[in-house]
């Protein structure tokens, strides 16, 4: 029984892809927390902020998700307009997971019949059709993925519909982009959506004949700006108590916040109808934060590292466990070797070896044929085999040569520079050979490092020394990869963030 | 048989000779060249670029790269032109060609991302987020964008952050600039006592909150709660402290500028009081930049450093964009003759962000008039804040897209209404004397000697009445009934000519936007267009606006 459970657990893991996360609610530019949503709704012509509660349930097949968000009685803001939204919708991803090629494609479509109706000082707008489709493509790289949509969709409503008949029509077009990544340290995704809003509408006039009629048909453009950001981040704890075992230690804290941004231009609305010639133009911002997630680390004792330049970035990155020396002496200033650097960058970027390996080996019969290490120098029983393996299959590190892995080699600049850019899948994006880098030593640069230093050097992970060189061959010691490897955490962290998120809602 | 074997040996030996120039220079050079015939499959089949064929067996451990990249055999294809090195009759290595655009990145692929730190004309100094300072150009094809639409370059601020675009990987051309809206602008300086410290939400609580309003710290709430962006390091008496030490000032006075962020207020750089403040609002007469200080017009002398928050036209700035006659308004920190600043708050505005811009205003009488073009006559041109006449005569170019408003009759004219009416005239023709014709006057404002906008009126102001005057609108414009649209001004400065020296209002001011030419991105546009916040540089007659600049 237990190997049948055991069994499933594999079979659930390895067909199970990657799917899209952190993701605005939505595609109305809204924005929630924990217990509210708020969006901006723009349907009479003028920009009026609703508020209330929204339900988002996610039910998570093998190759596909479901995403109900349910929008409950959401008021205005303004009290003094009277009004009411109820929206619900559910979509629909289905992932084709194309392994060869390390991606998976998403397919969004809207399910079920969605309703939505919206109730502003007596005006009616009822949701009669509701056209969309999005599509995204997931780059899934070793420490994270990275994805990229496109979103159109159609929204028809009724005006005061009674019966067959109604005052109009409002028609919302919708057409967007949205960028994002995910990975253990963070994830952000951002939507861009224009919405192009066309009001057909006519109104008995007031005290007139029957057929007398008032035209308050309007055009008008909207664009939202709506990011869905989580950070995880390490915060340094003063241990209060004098006669304490340690000192102080590390905290993860986990934020979440949405921001959004609604850029309109709508015609100025007077109360017999919207102006033809003045134009409302603005600006309306929307942010919402959920509360903080705080989990403690194990706390450090290395003695060799007080007034060690490298001692905080040591500490943090045990506090991780990405170290995990039980000496109670860190050494920082002897080279690292390949296999202990493959490690830290494998365990930094939470990239967990395999699981079923280990189930498997636990699984495996005894007439098995034991498995083979790729490797001359590597046996599979050595403590790193299951690192190293995992980082060669990823494409992070490769051998010396097909046979040969020289696990405990000094690690040069150069390697560690490669493995980490080769983690996030950045080596692709370096220009076409036959081009140099602009440090000074570009001619020490291994022919396999250079589109990896071009790399790290254009996302800000190396800067030259004084005389701007890179010094590719050096060995870098133990404190030195430990600085790396928090910058890359950061890279991780905040640079991706805001390269999401500010990048792009603040300079558009 | 003996005849037959010599004779054998003979042909063998001669037919060596013969062909030994063919297919043993590959061997003896140690190199062959030319397009891969089959793919590699444990033998090089290659034509050389001399035409000749050779089959050559490969060493097992031969090393394949294409462009320099380590590949593998199968990714060589037959037609590839190739390298191979040989040793003895085996291939040791094999090189392929395959890239024809070498170093290429997609336009536009490479960015950069920073703080222009000086613009002079087409050089940007950009301060990238490592703190290293590059030099970039633009070109007159460089594209700006600003909120998501198509600006002039010249709406560029020292203090601004920047994304540049770059086409190729080494070049330093901007053919790009998104340049970040008003998010970037400091819209508020608290003064407040530090209170609670939250480093998992990076959040302060202050008290007794003050903002400088008109020169002035005025309450504003006895308690509020705000987040602050940790990137900025944090000072106290020009040292820098970490965050996690934040806690242990609290109860200090604590100087924010704050910034919007996504609708809500953000702490950008904090800076705690060391001692006691003094404030002045002075013109700095001198810059010892060896020792970091200044000299106030008022021969008070204050130190700078690292931590001193800088802001001019709303940005934040360092130091270098101090200068000798910048006026400010100091907050000084300090005890006796000894004082630092914490905050320098340049109160300066012109016409022009930097010299990109070109932009001049102009007053004067309108001597001719003809389709393209008008001439001015005894001009007067705003330089430094002041009218500046001149006994000359000053030709100005105008089109299609020249908004013209005639004051007078309150409408907007056509480029045909504006040249075939009697805006200017022949004052001594008898046409004029007869109907009693004068030339008209005009405000313009001009980009170079081009006119972006122009207000003509039938009589010239006294311009020595006017004086010119900067500011933040204080809210939306309104229509009276009686007098027409107005608005206030608040951190209004004037200039004084006297002083040469802008001087802050120490309250809200009123202005009539009803005969005023109100300016935006270049081109003229209505009262109800101008928003709460707007930065604005205004030459008013008292009450009444003339020309209006938002900037």
């Amino acid at each position: 029984m237990k190997k049948i459970i055991l069994m499933f657990i594999v079979i659930t893991m390895l067909i199970t892809p990657v799917n899209v996360f952190a993701a605005p609610p939505e595609f109305m530019g809204g924005v929630n927390n924990e217990y509210e949503y708020e969006e901006i709704v723009f349907i009479t012509g003028e920009p009026i902020k609703f508020v209330g509660t929204m339900d988002v349930s996610i039910r998570e097949r093998n190759d596909s998700k479901t995403i109900s968000y349910r929008l409950r009685n959401l008021t205005p803001e303004d009290k003094s307009i009277e009004g009411s939204l109820t929206r619900t919708i559910n979509y629909e991803i289905e992932y084709e997971d194309r392994s060869d090629k390390g991606q998976t494609i998403g397919q969004m479509s809207v399910t079920g019949r969605p309703t939505e109706k919206i109730v502003i000082n007596g005006d009616t707008f009822s949701l009669k059709d509701y056209q969309f489709s999005k599509s995204d493509v997931i780059d899934n790289r070793p420490a994270s993925d990275f994805y990229t949509g496109n979103v159109t969709a159609r929204k028809v409503y009724d005006i005061n519909p009674s019966g067959r008949t109604s005052e109009g029509e409002a028609i919302v077009n919708i057409t967007g982009a949205s960028v994002g990544y995910e990975n253990f340290w963070g994830a952000t995704e951002t939507q861009i959506i224009d919405y192009t809003y066309d009001i057909n509408w006519e109104t008995p006039e007031e005290g007139g004949d029957e057929d007398d009629t008032e035209d308050r048909s309007w055009q008008g453009t909207v664009t939202s700006q709506v990011s869905d950001s989580m950070t995880n981040e390490l915060r340094y704890s003063d241990n209060e108590a004098n006669f304490s075992s340690f000192n102080g230690g590390y905290v993860r804290i986990t934020n979440s916040d949405i921001v959004g941004e609604y850029k309109y231009d709508l015609p100025l609305m007077r109360k017999d109808g919207p102006d033809s010639k003045r134009r409302d133009r603005g600006v309306k911002y929307l942010s919402k934060d959920m509360a903080p997630n705080i989990e403690r680390l194990i706390v450090p004792k290395f003695r060799d590292l007080g007034g060690h330049w490298a001692e905080e970035h040591i500490n943090k990155l045990y506090s991780l466990d990405v170290f995990d020396e039980v000496s109670d002496f860190f050494v920082p200033d002897v080279p690292m070797s390949r296999e202990e650097f493959t490690r830290a960058v494998i365990r930094a970027s939470d990239i967990r070896p395999n699981q079923e390996e280990d189930d498997r080996r636990t699984l495996r019969r005894r007439d098995e044929e034991p498995e083979k290490s790729p490797f001359i120098d590597v046996s599979t029983e050595a403590k790193n085999y299951e690192y190293i393996k995992n980082g060669v299959e990823k494409g992070i590190i490769q051998g010396i040569s097909d046979i040969e892995f020289r696990p405990s080699e000094s690690l040069t600049r150069a390697q560690a520079i490669t493995v980490i850019i080769r983690a996030l899948g950045f080596e692709s994006k370096a220009p076409t050979p036959g081009y140099s880098t602009s440090f000074a030593d570009d001619r020490e640069i291994p022919s396999w490092a250079k589109d990896s230093i071009y790399m790290a050097q254009e996302i800000g992970l190396v800067k030259g020394d004084n005389l701007n060189r890179v010094n590719p061959n050096d060995v870098l010691t133990r404190a030195e990869s430990s600085a790396m490897l928090v910058r890359f955490l950061e890279f991780l962290e905040e640079d991706l963030q805001r390269d999401y998120r500010e990048n792009i809602i603040l300079y558009n | 048989m003996k005849k037959t074997i010599i004779l054998i040996l003979a042909i063998t030996l001669l037919s060596s000779v013969f062909a030994y120039g063919d297919i043993n220079t590959a061997y003896r050079q140690g190199f062959v060249e030319g397009y891969l015939m089959e793919s590699i499959d444990g033998r090089l089949e290659i034509e050389t670029y001399e035409g000749e064929f050779y089959s050559i067996r490969i060493a097992d451990d031969a090393m394949y790269t294409i462009d320099s990249y380590f590949v593998n055999a199968s990714n060589f294809m037959p037609g590839m032109e190739i390298y191979a090195d040989l040793q003895g009759r085996r291939v040791v290595s094999v090189e392929g060609y395959s890239t024809s655009s070498l170093g290429y990145i997609p336009p536009g692929s490479k960015i950069r991302t920073g703080r222009i730190k000086n613009i002079d004309r087409n050089q940007l100094v950009l301060e990238l987020a490592n703190g290293e300072e590059v030099t970039y150009f633009t070109m007159p094809g460089t594209i700006a964008l600003k909120n998501g639409k198509n600006v002039s370059l010249d709406t560029l601020y020292e203090g601004d952050k920047v994304k540049l675009y770059f086409d190729e990987i080494d070049t330093d051309i901007i053919s790009r600039i998104s340049i970040e809206g008003d998010s970037v602008r400091i819209k508020g300086l608290y003064k407040a006592e530090l209170n609670f410290v939250d480093r998992y939400s990076d959040k302060i609580t202050i008290s007794n909150v003050q903002k400088l309003s008109n020169g002035k710290w005025k309450d504003v709430t006895h308690s509020m709660t705000i987040p602050y962006n940790k990137d900025f390091p944090l000072y106290i008496g020009g040292h820098e402290i970490p965050y996690d030490n934040l806690k242990y000032y609290r109860g200090k006075t604590v100087y924010l500028a704050s910034k919007d962020s996504f609708g809500k207020d953000k702490v950008e750089r904090m800076v705690i009081q060391n001692q006691y403040e003094s404030t002045y609002s002075d013109k700095i007469e001198d810059i010892n930049w060896f020792t970091g200080g200044f000299e106030l017009s008022n021969n008070r002398n204050i130190n700078f450093d690292e931590g001193t928050i800088v802001i001019k036209n709303d940005r934040l700035v360092d130091t270098y964009a101090l200068n000798p006659n910048s006026d400010v308004f100091v907050v000084a920190d300090g005890r006796g003759m000894e004082s630092n600043a914490d905050i320098v708050y340049v109160l300066n505005e012109d016409i022009n962000n930097s010299n990109i811009g070109q932009s001049y205003i102009y007053a004067g009488r309108m001597d001719r008039i003809v389709e393209d073009r008008l001439e001015l006559k005894d001009f007067f041109v705003l330089e430094e804040n002041d009218w500046q006449s001149f006994d000359d005569e000053k030709e100005l170019f105008f089109d299609n897209d020249t908004d013209i408003y005639d004051l007078t009759n309150n409408k907007k004219l056509s480029l045909e209404e504006f040249y075939s009416g009697n805006y200017a005239v022949d004052e001594d023709s008898s046409y004029a004397r007869r109907r009693n014709l004068k030339d008209w006057h005009g405000y313009i404002y001009t980009d170079g000697d081009r006119i972006s906008a122009i207000m003509v009126q039938k009589n010239m102001d006294s311009l020595l009445r006017q004086r010119v005057t900067n500011g933040l609108i204080a809210s939306a414009p309104e229509e009276d009934n009686l007098v027409g649209w107005k608005t206030k001004i608040t951190n209004a400065r004037d200039w004084s000519s006297n002083k040469s020296q802008w001087m802050e209002k120490n309250s809200n001011i009123s202005i009539n936007l009803e005969e005023a030419l109100l300016i935006k991105e270049g081109k003229q546009i209505e009262p109800y267009e101008l928003k709460a916040g707007d930065r604005i540089y205004t030459v008013r007659d008292d009450f009444y606006s003339k020309i209006l600049i938002v900037k």
